[in-house]
């Protein structure tokens, strides 16, 4: 019940597709999705292993709450060791296609081996098969996917894809489900596309079902009620979509801006929530046409946009004169502060283009911005970028080095490969804003202390959905804690990390957690799952899964010594803002986080922990 | 003396004319509180969540005794959030 | 008094709750292939638009039904399906000009919107209010309104 308990291996070096029994005992031990095929892919795969090899392997995984009535239930996960880190990757995306994979019976599906030639997974429910992808082969997501459903002659086909980026080995790649939601970071993409494997597309039609539908229906109504009574959930988000902090964090201070040189940005207001919603003088119309849900949503936060016709990047290009997704908070700030562009329109393209494409903008805007400043620095010339002006600023040069990267040709393939190889190519490696090789998000660390230090023991490199203590640094949820102050933060991050562990693991999506609490997840996850979940259970698999990572990127090869922040925010004082003067307290937030977490002074998972957590 | 008032969000349309970007210079007399200057605006306290002056939050509890001075800029926003 | 299902597109977000809800109540999994309700994207306009049987006063899929499987509830005007009388010949799917009713493989019977016994599950679950259960008379009355309000500002300005 809630698990289908079924896992599709599909081995594509033999070409077979196997059905097995989901081992519920490590579904008891964590749960689902990030949690468990973490556990599948430890037990599976050599840490060492090269990411790009065909001894790598991609899970995409389904919750045991995926494709039921609870509210924002339809997410899946892409667990694979990271093409950019060379760590455990979890990369988490809504969109429908995971609900379509459990209505097909699939908890879980593991991807081994590399196919000799290019193919794409169809699933029928119990039957799966693969075949020839040559001709998506080369194509953009958006095209395979039209083309997947047109072939097999249903619309109601839910697809997973990779952009020509993902095939020309772009670091950053994302798998891209229903055009454009995204598992988007550390280059699952990339993974999926080393293995030739251009696409998953599902039609699943058994069901889903609970241990105690009454309950279960209660026990989500309830939880839908306090999202729907929470302001943030029920009002906010909706109306202005998570874009609404562009102005909120360059008030405080911690917007990083040119790549981290600055942290605020004077063009803040032309690229938030507020300017997607302004009347535009050419057309009288907002960049912004409606929200959208993802499955079971009930929050509704998704961004759908239409770019100005008489735009530059569009004017003569009717094919991107359409309405699509549009820029959430992390995109328009790496497309947009991260490389000093104020032009929303363009900052809209380089988004349809990442989406068309399946790039990571987290990774790709600030990998642009480093480059931005080689190039303002010298170090880079308009001989290396093929004739492109990469100031900071220029928003021609963003969307032609979009496109570029999007197709991985000419300088577009340096850009793709993220901004450590980037910088350590052009030997300027201290500008590379990256912890275990992955770009930051959208805080900044100096402003935002908690958010330093949990960039530097994200698990996945650094990424800001590992424990958002913006929340409550910034926003007061669910108390307010002082951004500047880096006292107290340690035990903060780790509640954090421990907490979303568990809604990474359930088929739920983190933003709930701006109205609810583990106290909410609980009743829902208790209706439906064999078994009794209580917080203080859900709570000590959080804290598994997160060793259990940890441990993996240990015997991968990473030490204590990477969790680290660049010199940057080290040294470099901000210079403006609340935070002027201020630099990373990591120095003494780290060692606490150690002892917080029964790790050794080292950063390693002392045997106690271990074996208290049964890792 | 002269002060900065930025309303965001769903707070904008309280902004008096003239207001550019959700920002606006306006003259207050030496003393007056964040609260004051919401009412002036008829802003709903409940409405402003998140209230900064100069970038640094203040709490609920002294946005009615905290007296501005000369060029703070208080910015508001009611209940957001992101990711 | 009858009451209709009345949907207003521009409230939809597309998240689906509806037809989750609808199969929960008629299959007892959440399985929305299985709905009787459908949300449909159009992509190219950014709209959301869920639709299903609209309960015609001159049923024609009724009309056309060779086995007479297809009745009216009294209590609620809706135009149900026993599963006992049909036969899977699909003529009301041939006969319905909408699409609303369709034939499931599963069972090889003919399947529609029967207003959940006049406690419709998609209307209950519509976090937006999209899809409401109102007076069958006046299912245009908050269009109405709105329209009313609009000519009266035209007039005033």
């Amino acid at each position: 019940m809630a698990w289908a308990g079924k896992i599709l291996r599909v081995n594509l070096t033999e070409g077979t597709c196997k059905s097995e029994p989901l081992n519920m005992e490590w579904a008891n031990a964590y749960l689902g999705q990030r949690g468990l095929a973490t556990k599948y892919l430890t037990e599976e795969i050599d840490p060492k292993v090269d990411p790009l090899s065909p001894e790598n392997k991609m899970i995409m995984t389904t919750g045991p709450l995926t494709g039921t009535c609870a509210s924002t239930a339809g997410r899946y996960s892409v667990v694979t060791k990271g093409a950019l880190t060379g760590a455990i990757a979890c990369s988490n995306s809504g969109g429908f296609f995971g609900n379509e994979m459990k209505n097909a019976g699939w908890d879980q599906i593991i991807f081994e081996g590399k196919s000799p030639k290019p193919v794409y997974l169809f699933i029928e429910n119990d039957k799966a098969e693969l075949l020839d992808a040559s001709a998506h082969w080369g194509t953009s997501v958006w095209d395979t996917e039209e083309a997947i459903k047109h072939n097999h002659g249903d619309p109601q086909i839910r697809v997973a894809s990779i952009g020509i980026s993902g095939e020309k080995g772009v670091k950053y790649a994302c798998v891209v489900n229903d055009m454009h939601r995204a598992a988007g970071r550390s280059g699952v993409g990339t993974v999926m596309g080393s293995k030739n494997l251009k696409a998953v597309a599902i039609r699943g039609t058994k069901g889903v079902s609970v241990k105690d539908p009454k309950r279960f229906v209660q026990a989500t109504n309830d939880a839908k009620k306090v999202l729907a009574e929470n302001a943030v959930t029920g009002e906010g988000l909706p109306a202005m979509g998570t874009q609404v902090l562009m102005n909120v964090i360059n008030e405080v201070g911690a917007l990083p801006t040119r790549n981290h040189r600055d942290s605020q940005f004077e063009g803040a207001n032309d690229i938030g929530a507020e300017a997607m919603l302004k009347e535009r003088e050419s057309d009288g119309k907002p960049n912004l046409v409606t929200n959208a849900a993802c499955f079971g949503c009930t929050i509704a936060c998704g961004r759908i946009s239409e770019i100005d016709r008489t735009h530059f990047s569009v004017a003569e290009r009717p094919e991107y004169q359409i309405i699509s997704g549009g820029l959430e908070y992390e995109a328009a700030w790496a497309l947009g502060a991260a490389t000093g562009i104020n032009d929303i329109e363009a900052l809209t393209f380089a988004n349809f283009i990442c989406n068309e494409q399946g790039l990571d903008p987290i990774s790709f805007g600030a990998t642009v911005g480093a480059a931005m400043e080689m190039f303002e620095d010298g170090v880079l010339t308009t001989k290396e970028t093929g004739g492109i002006e990469l100031t900071f600023g220029n928003a021609k040069a963003l969307c032609d080095i979009a496109e570029l990267t999007g197709r991985g040709e000419g300088f577009g393939a340096e850009i793709g490969l993220g901004s450590k190889l980037l910088c350590e190519k052009y030997g300027r490696p201290e500008l590379s804003m990256t912890v275990k090789g992955q770009e930051f998000p959208a805080y900044d660390g100096r402003g935002i202390q908690g958010m330093g230090l949990t960039y530097a023991t994200s698990n996945r490199g650094a990424c800001h959905l590992r424990s958002y203590t913006v929340a409550s640094e910034i926003l007061g949820i669910p108390e307010k804690t002082d951004p500047l102050e880096s006292d107290g933060k340690a035990g903060l991050v780790r509640a954090f990390q421990d907490a979303t562990a568990v809604v990474d693991s359930s088929g739920m999506c983190v933003f709930t957690t701006f109205a609810w609490t583990l106290e909410d997840f609980a009743p829902q996850i208790d209706a439906a799952c064999e078994g009794e979940w209580t917080v203080e259970r859900l709570l000590e698999i959080g804290e598994r899964i997160w060793n259990l990572e940890r441990q993996f990127n240990l015997a991968a090869g990473f030490t204590g010594k990477d969790d680290n922040l660049p010199a940057r925010l080290m040294k470099d004082a901000a210079k403006t803002g609340p935070a002027e003067g201020k630099t990373s307290g990591l120095d003494t937030m780290l060692p606490e986080y150690y002892e917080i977490r029964g790790w050794t002074p080292e950063g390693v998972p002392s045997n106690e922990t271990l074996s208290r957590l049964g890792v | 003396m002269q002060m900065t008032l930025k309303l965001f969000a769903s707070l904008a349309p309280f902004m008096p004319e003239g207001a550019k970007d959700n920002a606006v210079q306006i003259e207050v007399d030496e003393g007056t509180t964040i609260n004051q200057v919401f009412d002036r605006y008829q802003v709903p306290h409940k409405m402003a969540h998140l209230v900064l002056i100069n970038g640094i939050y203040i709490a609920p509890a002294d946005r009615a005794t905290r007296a501005l001075v000369e060029g703070d800029a208080v910015a508001a926003w009611p209940p957001v959030a992101g990711g | 008094m009858h009451k209709s299902l009345s949907i207003d597109p521009g409230k939809c977000t597309g998240c689906l709750q509806c037809e989750i809800a609808c199969s929960l109540d008629n299959e007892g999994t959440f399985n929305p292939s299985k709905s009787r309700i459908k949300v449909f994207t159009f992509e190219a306009k950014g709209r959301f638009v869920p639709y299903t049987c609209t309960q015609c006063a001159e049923a024609w899929c009724l009309e056309a039904c060779p086995t007479h499987a297809i009745t009216i509830d009294r209590a609620t005007g809706a135009k149900v399906v026993s599963d006992t009388l049909c036969v899977g010949c699909k003529v009301c799917t041939i006969a319905c000009p909408f699409g609303t009713i369709n034939f499931n493989q599963d069972t090889g019977k003919v399947v529609k919107c029967d207003l959940c016994e006049g406690e419709p599950e998609c209307a209950k679950a519509c976090p937006t209010e999209a899809i409401t259960y109102v007076d069958a008379d006046w299912t245009g009355l908050d269009k109405m309104r709105a329209s009313a309000g609009a000519a009266d500002a035209a007039a005033q300005a």
